[in-house]
């Protein structure tokens, strides 16, 4: 009886235990190891790795070419998250009511989910081709174009940052992953109670009321929660960026993530890279904290 | 009694995990002389993965049946290969025989006991320097050393459609004067100028336009570094030239269809019918476009590039070693394997299967190139070729693609920016990456 | 005009689901028809839009050179032991920080979960590739499994662990405690039963992690028997990673989605129901 009691106590601790030990071997070991080497100049061609603080920060803070790639980051994180949040909000909505087939557009809209990123990439590429492409091919017979649009190429610059290409990857990015957040939708929405719906419209509200007045203010925690994870996922976002055009043309698609990946694998420079990654984390630790400070607030109640 | 059951569950699954986790280990050979085992990687060739796999079990069949050692092979896909080979030579898991590239990279960040070993031995015995070409010996000999032997080679030549040109009654280009002709002849624009059929494209997929440069500044005459490989000079005339004449071409005299769009591959294009030349392909495009585009067959062919003045070097070359790792701890093996892999008869079935050309001057001398008509070209092309890898360390920096110096200049040329300072920039930016 | 607002209402809503099935369906419709057109078709510039006739011998070519069972198999191991021991673990962690929220190692637990989502995964990988490496697990199932276990724990557990706050009304395990159950017992016995819709949903998003995963696979293994799925179609990206053949690269992509997709729609009516009941509130 007595040793039953003593493991008891120790109970929920045994039952985090694994979880957090595996976190800090395979994640915040090598995260902390990486912080170190950024304040290294670690270049794998050169024999020497000299200290060199905070170097690495500053060289790239102050390269134009740098911040330009933080711009890009931070207007597709933003913009894919809003569209995708709004489709997501708008299926999720329509997938929720008494229609049949709903199982049947769930199922499709899950698709892109589960497709590897390198499939989504190639086809995607293949899909705006100029001269191959279906968009380009249908855009030209309605007759809505006289030439096709070279979506992957287009170099002009809008109000000095945004591009084609950078619309493009945005919209690839939103049909990847809005049903990640049009499940989390549903699941929300599928906790409101019909009974307010039904007195709201015995009151005389029509849709769009009950929209703002109900649907929005009761699955508000889900859109938090779904918009913080994602926001944090979009902004260190690699694949889409990547694979799609590696980051071109000319650097207008070019996104933090892949910029680590080049400094540290193309050019070497694992001390640069590791900093470029710091800077990351600290970008995105901003917004992160009113979200940790707000759900440790919902513990307390 | 639950949680026994439950704790008797987490062993199990801990035990098969582990069970099924040692056996896959395959980690460096053991080289005990008994049952001598050695591992290779090689990268992905040809269009058909099934080629390479069976072209590589009867090698490797054929190997041990004359030496009794076995080989592995493992076919490595290119867009991660540097990567492994960046691990390789830092410490991590490395084979005891591998197809390198970037040689004097990757010794460069070789840590102690790691990296491509030196294998002048090896070269005596086949034969010595003047087996290979000058590409060959370039990417495998740093300071004096072999640590390679070449193997596979590439060589740029002009793709065209014979069609086209009997249609315009037009002669194969061979300088850049008649290149501009044909190209003009060839296109079709409409009133807008937009172009519905390009006379000429560029061989640059993914946006590639550094290599195609390379091409051009051969032609031009000129060199991308001084002759002792200290600084780089391409920022002279010829430098000039050749970027304004591969901008030109799209711009100016509009018969180029080439750009900067992700998604625009030249040899698709020309697969379509929607362009007459490729300026610049590989070996390997003829099977392409014969397993692509069967109803082109018999319509299109190979011609050495034209250059400005119609003689002399025209094109680049480019060869790749295959190098024993240091860190194997069967060295006898190893150079068993690769005196075998990198024997002419080897070569020339491999160069066969694989669509490739051959570093070793005597594979390239067999009738299998020098009677075929598309692969004939590419012979003549070789004696008129120059480097197109600088041997220096930093190399693969300074040609890294997308973001490094050369690439990222050649770019911005096409996309339209000033030559003169796009010029400027990429060679500071290339002698920067020398000089740390 | 009842009947005629019920019936504008229900043409809206198929007309604007059908609207986002074509974008969604989009790539997929193009992937499957390249696919099978012939050969001669499939460098058409502009495109054909419906293959004029059906060839099949893309996906025996296909079939006949990649090992793709085997790949399949790989994808189909590693995903799901990713699935069971991230699962396993996310779940008594979730239930220890749900329940004992108050005290400072759960918090501080807590805490540590929400900050490993903000590492971008890239950072670590060199740094963790030699760690694996010198514990002998380079080009080993386990390097992989016990990576992606790891990354797919800290959402797990914040799913779970909302999931058991909201769902598991105290007194139920009050009164377990009562009767004499011990803390794990309780657990086991009463509130896991009850939360298994939650468990789904965690265990469908560590597959999916697992699944798709390309860049860890390939740092990883040299070997080409371990290869999963999402490496593997790297295969046919030939040379300067241009020139692929595109009706093969499509056909390859068809083999190997499709068949995730029909899977996962049996399965999204347990993910929904698995993340609703206020496992979503945060």
């Amino acid at each position: 009886m007595r040793a039953r009691n003593k493991l008891d106590r120790y109970t929920p601790i045994i039952m985090l235990l694994p979880a957090v030990i595996g976190i800090v071997i395979v994640s915040v070991y090598p995260s902390l190891d990486a912080i170190r080497m950024s304040l290294f100049d670690i270049q794998l061609l050169k024999a020497e790795s000299p200290f060199i603080g905070f170097d690495n920060y500053i060289t790239a803070l102050t390269d134009p070419e740098f911040l330009k790639v933080i711009l890009n980051t931070i207007f597709f994180c933003v913009v894919s998250l809003f569209l995708g949040a709004v489709l997501a909000m708008k299926i999720a909505t329509q997938l929720v009511r008494e229609y049949p087939g709903k199982a049947f557009f769930r199922s499709i809209f899950l698709s892109p989910w589960v497709t590897p990123p390198l499939v989504t990439a190639t086809v995607w590429r293949i899909l705006l081709s100029e001269n191959f492409g279906p968009v380009n091919s249908v855009l030209l017979k309605l007759g809505l174009i006289d030439q096709p649009i070279s979506f992957l190429g287009s170099t002009t610059q809008y109000l000095g940052f945004f591009s084609i290409p950078m619309l493009v990857i945005v919209v690839i990015n939103v049909w990847s992953i809005f049903p990640f957040m049009m499940v989390m939708f549903i699941a929300g929405l599928q906790t409101i109670p019909k009974e307010l719906y039904e007195a709201a419209q015995v009151d005389g509200a029509n849709k769009r009321q009950q929209f703002f007045k109900i649907t929005l203010p009761s699955i508000m925690p889900v859109i938090q929660t779904s918009i913080l994870l994602e926001g944090i996922w979009q902004f260190n976002n690699f694949n889409i960026s990547y694979l799609v055009a590696k980051g071109g043309p000319l650097n207008l698609t070019k996104l933090l993530a892949v910029e680590v990946y080049n400094q540290a694998f193309s050019n070497f420079k694992y001390g640069y890279a590791s900093g470029v990654s710091v800077i990351m984390v600290l970008i995105v630790l901003i917004p992160s904290i009113f979200y940790i400070r707000d759900s440790l607030k919902k513990e307390q109640r | 009694m639950k949680k026994v059951v439950g704790i008797m569950m987490i062993l199990v699954l801990c035990v098969s995990l582990i069970a099924c986790g040692s056996p896959e280990n395959e980690g460096n050979s053991t080289g005990d002389g008994k049952e001598a085992e050695i591992t290779f990687w090689m990268q992905k060739y040809g269009s058909d993965p099934a080629v390479q796999d069976k072209l590589m079990q009867e090698v490797t069949a054929d190997f041990k049946e004359k030496t009794g050692i076995t080989v592995k092979y493992s076919i490595i896909d290119w867009d991660s290969a540097l990567t492994k080979y960046t691990l390789a030579c830092t410490g991590g898991e490395a084979p005891d025989v591998a197809d390198i590239f970037f040689t004097s990279s990757l010794i460069a960040m070789s840590n102690e006991g790691c990296g491509p070993m030196e294998v002048n031995d090896v070269v005596a015995e086949m034969g010595g320097d003047e087996t290979w070409y000058q590409a060959g010996k370039d990417e495998a000999n740093i300071d004096g050393d072999w640590y390679g032997i070449p193997w596979r080679f590439d060589t740029r030549v002009l793709l065209y459609n014979t069609e086209d040109f009997k249609e315009a009654g037009l002669e194969v280009p061979k300088t850049w004067d008649d290149l501009i002709e044909a190209g003009k002849v060839l296109t079709e624009a409409d009133d807008k100028g937009n172009i519905s059929h390009a006379g000429l494209a560029w061989y640059a997929g993914m946006s590639r336009f550094d290599q195609t440069w390379f091409t051009l500044l051969a032609q031009a005459g000129g060199q991308l570094m001084n002759n002792d490989f200290s600084k780089f000079v391409f920022d002279s005339p010829e430098g000039e030239e050749s970027l304004q004449f591969l901008v030109d071409c799209i711009n100016k005299e509009k018969i180029c269809a080439s750009s900067v769009d992700a998604s625009y591959d030249a040899v698709s294009e020309f697969m379509a019918g929607n362009v007459s030349m490729v300026y610049g392909v590989t070996g390997e495009t003829k099977t392409s476009i014969e397993n692509q585009a069967p109803q082109l067959n018999g319509k299109f062919a190979s011609a050495v590039l034209p250059n400005k003045s119609g003689e002399g070097v025209s094109s680049i070359a480019f060869s790749a070693p295959i190098s024993i790792f240091k860190s194997t701890k069967n060295a006898e093996a190893s150079k068993e394997w690769v005196k075998y892999f990198c024997s002419e008869e080897v070569q020339l079935k491999v160069s066969q299967e694989l669509a490739l050309l051959n570093s070793n001057i005597n594979v390239m001398k067999d009738s299998y190139f020098t009677e075929d008509e598309w692969l004939k070209t590419f012979v003549e092309q070789s004696s008129r070729s120059q480097s197109g890898d600088m041997p220096i360390s930093a190399w693969s920096q300074v040609d890294a693609w997308p973001d490094g110096p050369i690439p990222a200049m050649c770019n911005k040329v096409v996309a339209g920016e000033d030559i003169q300072q796009s010029l400027s920039e990429g060679v500071k930016g290339a002698n920067d990456l020398i000089q740390k | 005009m009842k009947k005629f607002k019920k019936t504008k209402a229900m043409v809206l809503h198929y007309a604007g689901l059908l609207l986002v099935s074509l974008f969604v369906l989009l790539p997929y419709y193009w992937m499957i028809i390249t696919s099978v057109k012939p050969k001669e078709e499939v460098m058409l510039s502009p495109p054909t839009m419906i293959p004029s006739t059906i060839d099949f011998s893309n996906y025996i070519q296909v079939w006949k050179t990649l090992p793709l069972a085997r790949y399949l198999l790989n994808s189909l191991f590693v995903a799901s032991m990713t699935t069971i021991i991230g699962v396993v673990l996310a779940v008594l962690c979730g239930y220890s920080l749900s329940r004992y929220a108050y005290k400072k190692l759960q918090k501080g637990a807590t805490i540590l979960m929400l900050l490993t989502q903000l590492i971008p995964s890239v950072l670590p990988m060199i740094s963790l590739y030699f760690i694996m490496f010198k514990l002998n697990l380079a080009n080993t199932y386990i390097g992989l499994i016990i990576a992606y276990s790891v990354w797919a724990i800290p959402f797990c557990t914040l799913m779970m662990k909302s999931y058991f706050t909201t769902t598991i009304p105290h007194e139920l395990e009050e009164s377990a405690t009562i009767d004499g159950c011990s803390k794990f017992g309780t657990f086991f016995r009463i509130c896991l039963p009850i939360s298994i819709p939650g468990v789904v949903a965690t265990a469908i998003f560590s597959f999916i992690l697992a699944w798709n995963d390309y860049m860890w696979a390939s740092i990883m293994l040299s070997n080409n028997d371990l290869k999963p799925v999402s490496v593997g179609i790297y295969d046919y990206v030939g040379q300067f990673g241009g020139n692929a053949n595109l009706a093969l690269t499509m056909t390859t992509a068809v083999i190997v989605t499709i068949p995730a997709i029909i899977l996962f729609a049996f399965l999204q009516k347990y993910l929904i129901s698995g993340l609703s009941a206020g496992a979503v509130k945060g």
